[in-house]
């Protein structure tokens, strides 16, 4: 066990390493095709040779090697793991520790994704356990047809009808009527309000999980249904098991290996997801940062927020793998 | 007095002078979008204390079914028992409440399955399955629930039951489940144990070591048995009685010695006629011709009319009731007396 951890450990590096190679390449591409973003920040002005040169000094995007399209600039990118693996991440375009943007914003992410998890395991597992219980029906049904609806629907589109319909229409009623608490105005805002860190974030937690939660549904529903004929459970029966027992204990818990481990990846789709989510209802979270990153062109806040979403996810990814190996006696790693 | 009657209140009254277990024209049937298959059409039998009763019969005619109706596991929807009394200590069990099946379940009747592997759940220890029968059926704590476990593992001859008891049935080879399945059965001391072709699975060492175990521990503890199996070899050896089914029905019941010296149904002698044996070696074996007929369409006459060898007009018009060869023996053949005679 502790061999296999250690394996996996040492084979998040050539990861690591390759995702940051890719960062680096696409922005330095993006700088040898667009120009120059120091350039940006003059506006109309045209600088002179020297501020210009100053500035990208700072931005470090002095290299010459950004003139030459096409050039990977492995030079700037070994200063960049290096300084990396130092834990020195620089600071933005706007002279802010990227540290201190990072410890800003994942709160707010973390927070987002929590409530989004929360909703897709209470909500997907419930609904999956009742539609595998009573087989065909109306659980089932919608069970099936939400699935279908989200994984069809993207997260945009989603996300932008729950904005207008749910915050602006919906919300309107409270933001202008004079009864309505602060947080009900909150929940059913447009966009996120510091003063409500959750109820704030309970729209978009919605819409972030929606995917998420039919897919938790749904394969809650087939594991459960498919273990319910499972020969074993025909045995708890046979002993004279309650049938609470026999389905709460013996099929249920069979059934949860499938999906227990599909909810441990669903945290990385959520991170992603956010950055999407955050993005529409103006959320100032990790997603909001790489995208602001993204629009500047400011590698040093890209590389090092999406390498930190990398290993988060890396990380879970193995903690979901060894949870695998605990809910499942027959899984045993070398 | 009161006091007694308050505390069997919701207790069933079984009479202990009655017969153990009897069947009677039991008839169950699954509804299916390919209509409705009668798997068992009238089967009646009974079974003593100590007493092995083996069924026998083709694929499909209906064996486990019946077994599933006695312990009451049938698949319900699609499965459903139309008919018939299930009688254990002279209370027919189908019309008892489901909480005081469940309670019989295990308890007083108690299965052993073909495939042990899939019949053991794969996440749990063997301690904890075998722990179970007592922790919910005489609410006994974990740890002596254990020791109980352990105890069960070394009557069913598992060596090193004290470190085996924490393991997981794939970590027990196939021989090895199949005794954990039985301890399983025999856990709470049941007075009927319905094994379902329980050495199908295992190669044929294995198979004749768990066949002497069961039936030591029948022996022992003077349980009835009823012994599902379409092996007539294995019969010989341990049944007292047979029945043997055909589409659904008991085509003939008699003592073991009876059946294997002159069989009064065409279906049985051509079953025995399929059985390997030494002393015919060389020749070829008998297997006998075409199918049972679907479940769903079972034609009017007798069922095995199709496939008999000395089949007559009427055969096929009028279905044979299990005529009496003499009071210990059966035959649904209008023409046992010429079966038997030849
Ligand atoms: N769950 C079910 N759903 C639908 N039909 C069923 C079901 N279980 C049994 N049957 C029907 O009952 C018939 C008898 O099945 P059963 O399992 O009793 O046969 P068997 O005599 O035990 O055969 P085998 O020797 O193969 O175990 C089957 O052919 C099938 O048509
Ligand atoms: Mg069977």
């Amino acid at each position: 066990m502790g061999r296999y951890i250690l394996k996996r450990l040492l084979q998040f590096i050539p990861t690591v390493i390759g995702s940051i190679f890719l960062l680096h390449y696409l922005v330095v591409l993006g700088i040898q095709i667009n120009g120059n973003p120091a350039r940006a920040m003059f506006g109309e002005r045209t600088p002179t040779p020297a501020q210009l040169q100053a500035l990208a000094e700072v931005f470090n995007t002095s290299d010459p090697c950004l003139e030459q399209t096409g050039n990977p600039c492995l030079g700037l990118f070994w200063e960049r793991v290096s300084n990396l693996v130092q834990g020195e991440l620089g600071v933005n375009f706007q002279r802010i520790p990227i540290t201190e943007l990072i410890s800003h914003a994942l709160p707010v992410t973390l927070r987002l994704a929590f409530l989004a998890f929360v909703l897709q395991v209470v909500i997907g597992l419930s609904t999956g356990v009742i539609a595998g219980l009573r087989g065909e029906g109306v659980v089932d049904y919608l069970v099936k047809v939400s699935t279908v609806l989200f994984i069809s629907v993207p997260v945009f589109v989603l996300g932008r009808l729950v904005q207008v319909y749910l915050g602006v229409e919906f919300g309107g009623v409270f933001r202008d009527s004079s009864w309505a608490p602060d947080w009900l105005t909150a929940l059913f805002g447009v966009r996120y309000t510091p003063d409500h860190p959750w109820a704030s974030l309970i729209l978009p937690a919605v819409v972030l999980a929606a995917l998420g939660l039919a897919t938790t549904a749904r394969l809650t529903r087939t594991s459960l249904m498919e273990n319910l004929r499972a020969d074993y459970v025909r045995t708890a029966i046979a002993k004279g098991l309650p049938r609470r027992r026999v389905i709460g204990v013996h099929a249920l818990r069979n059934s949860l290996i499938p999906v227990i481990t599909d909810l441990g990846y669903q945290i990385g789709v959520l991170m992603s997801g956010a950055v999407v989510t955050e993005t529409i209802f103006n959320i100032p979270g990790i997603g909001g940062l790489v995208i602001n990153g993204v629009r500047q062109q400011d590698a040093s806040v890209i590389i090092p927020v999406v390498t930190f979403l990398v290993l988060v996810y890396l990380v879970i990814n193995l903690l979901v793998d060894l949870l695998y190996a605990v809910l499942d006696p027959r899984i045993r790693y070398e | 007095m009161t006091v007694e009657t308050e505390a069997k209140k919701g207790a069933v009254a079984f009479d202990p002078n009655a017969p153990l277990l009897e069947v009677e024209d039991l008839q169950v049937e699954f509804r299916t979008r390919d209509g409705v298959a009668k798997a068992v059409n009238g089967v009646t039998f009974s079974l003593s204390e100590g007493e092995t009763l083996a069924i026998l019969g083709e694929s499909g005619s209906g064996k486990s079914v019946t077994a599933q109706a006695i312990m009451g596991i049938i698949d319900s929807p699609p499965g459903f028992v139309t008919g018939g009394q299930v009688r254990y200590r002279g209370v027919d069990l189908l019309t008892l409440p489901e909480e005081q099946r469940r309670r019989i379940r295990g308890a007083k009747i108690a299965m052993i399955f073909q495939d042990a592997l899939s019949a053991l759940n794969p996440v749990f220890t063997v301690g904890f399955q075998l722990g179970e029968m007592y922790r919910i059926h005489r609410g006994t704590s974990r740890a002596e629930a254990k020791r109980r476990a352990i105890e069960l593992l070394e009557l069913v001859k598992i060596p090193a039951a004290r470190q085996r008891v924490n393991e997981y049935p794939h970590q027990f080879s196939g021989g090895m489940r199949q005794r954990v399945m039985i301890a399983m059965a025999l856990a709470l001391d049941p007075d009927v144990l319905i094994a379902d072709e329980p050495t199908t699975a295992l190669d044929v060492t294995v198979q004749a070591q768990i066949m002497g175990l069961l039936a030591e521990l029948q022996r022992e503890r003077n349980m009835g048995l009823i012994l599902i199996t379409h092996d007539m070899g294995v019969v010989a050896d341990v049944a007292d009685r047979i029945s043997v089914m055909y589409a659904g029905r008991v085509v003939e019941r008699a003592p073991v010695h009876d059946i294997y010296a002159s069989p009064a149904h065409p279906y049985t002698k051509a079953l025995l006629e399929s059985i390997p044996r030494v002393d015919h070696k060389g020749k070829r074996l008998n297997v006998i011709k075409g199918l049972p007929p679907a479940l769903t369409n079972i034609p009017p006459g007798c069922p095995f009319a199709p496939r008999c060898a000395v089949v007559q007009q009427r055969c096929h018009e009028e279905r044979p009731p299990l005529y009496e060869v003499n009071s210990e023996r059966g035959s649904a053949c209008h023409y046992w007396e010429e079966v038997i005679a030849r």
